[in-house]
């Protein structure tokens, strides 16, 4: 028997009128949403993965990342590091192992919007790990970063659910 | 046993059986969480420079132990006039029975007994056990927390920080197709896009946003590198 009490969602509206997921006792479970996509052409992802749109504090765009739960911490671009002046930063010195290879690079706190096309957007001052010599793209790991979110997805219409928790 | 033979901070407790608890709580926690075997959890030399000042100064353990190694975490004045003195010299300790207040004029050093604290909490990131190296770190002595390695692992470790705003992106689904149907012919470079409207291409994510300084932008561009 599954150990926990089930609980129940439904598509509802929010007070702007947007569609996000409520909880049965109508508590918001969700408050924004995007659409995501699940492949974009010159990534190395041959498999269909889920990437949604952020925006780093201060970039001036908007740049996809790979939602990763499985990630123990997320990862910028290297390029988007360096533009974000986090490669020259005082983090922790950390290494990580990844299919890539192993990387030392550090741990720094920087604020990351999570976009929304309907409801509002997040905020969240996460810890993501940066290194010069990384060369992959973007990720939202778990630690530091989607630990504090609520979200879901619907893969019939590649929509990304998220709120705070 | 061996180990336990060789160990001097084994010899020295076994010494002072008596007086000294058997393997200080933080200590306990290390072996706990299988960061140390028994019998491997190297205290730092304050520890011992701590024993053997008790042991001069004839006070009873119970009267010095607390914070870090010593007992419980609640700080008592025998400890802190302790930890002032073991912090002055490196060589030894004072005589006299009495502890003087002294003013500490040395700039700051990093916590030798945080040295311990930060081995721990490093050995759980590397390990992705992130919930074990906070629960660390929520258990540093408050006279630890002004380390700055200390600091800089709880500020980076804390949770992170959610709030809502009331601003929202615009449909992408130009960009998307775009990048479907002409993506392949910009390898390697970044691009800036504005709904299906290539704004700029450059080799780096620097280059580009210098070149989208001379654009007007009506929203944020969509930034990528064609990989």
């Amino acid at each position: 028997m599954w150990p926990f009490p089930a609980r129940r969602f439904s598509t509802g509206w929010n007070d702007a009128g947007d569609s996000m997921l409520v909880q049965q006792n109508g508590i918001s479970f969700t408050i924004g949403r995007s659409r995501f996509t699940d492949g974009i052409v010159g990534s190395q992802e041959q498999s269909a993965k889920i990437f949604v749109r952020i925006e780093p504090e201060s970039l001036g765009g908007v740049i996809f990342a790979q939602l990763d739960t499985g990630a123990a911490w997320s990862i910028l671009d290297s390029q988007v590091a360096e533009e974000l002046s986090l490669l020259n930063g005082q983090g922790e010195p950390t290494t990580i192992s990844t299919r890539l290879g192993g990387f030392s690079g550090r741990l720094e706190r920087t604020r990351i919007s999570i976009v929304a096309d309907e409801g509002e957007s997040l905020n969240v001052e996460a810890t993501v790990w940066v290194s010069p010599d990384w060369p992959g793209h973007s990720f939202l790991g778990y630690g530091g970063l989607l630990e504090r979110i609520r979200f879901a997805v619907d893969p019939s219409d590649n929509t990304f659910y998220f709120g705070p928790v | 046993m061996l180990t336990a033979t060789l160990d001097p901070f084994r010899q020295l407790a076994s010494s002072h059986r008596s007086e000294v608890p058997p393997l200080p709580h933080h200590g306990s926690f290390l072996v706990r969480r299988g960061l140390f075997a028994e019998g491997q959890f190297e205290p730092p030399p304050a520890y011992e420079r701590a024993l053997g000042f008790v042991e001069a100064r004839k006070f009873p353990i119970s009267q010095v132990g607390s914070g870090f190694f010593l007992g419980p975490r609640s700080p008592r004045p025998p400890e802190d006039s302790l930890v002032r003195e073991l912090r002055q010299s490196s060589t030894g300790l004072r005589e006299g029975s009495a502890i003087p207040p002294t003013p500490t004029l040395e700039p700051a050093q990093p916590e030798p007994d945080a040295l311990p604290f930060l081995m721990a909490v490093r050995r759980f990131v590397e390990s992705e056990h992130l919930a074990m190296a906070r629960e660390m770190l929520n258990s540093v002595p408050t006279y630890i927390l002004t380390d700055p390695l200390v600091a800089r692992l709880r500020s980076v470790l804390a949770l992170p920080v959610v709030t809502r705003v009331p601003k929202r992106d615009v449909d992408r689904t130009l960009e998307y197709e775009w990048l479907r149907t002409e993506g392949s012919k910009y390898r390697g470079r970044w691009v800036a896009l504005d709904g299906n409207n290539l704004l700029a291409t450059a080799a780096s994510l620097r280059e580009l946003r210098e070149l989208l300084k001379s654009v007007a932008l009506p929203r944020p561009a969509l930034l990528h590198r064609l990989e």
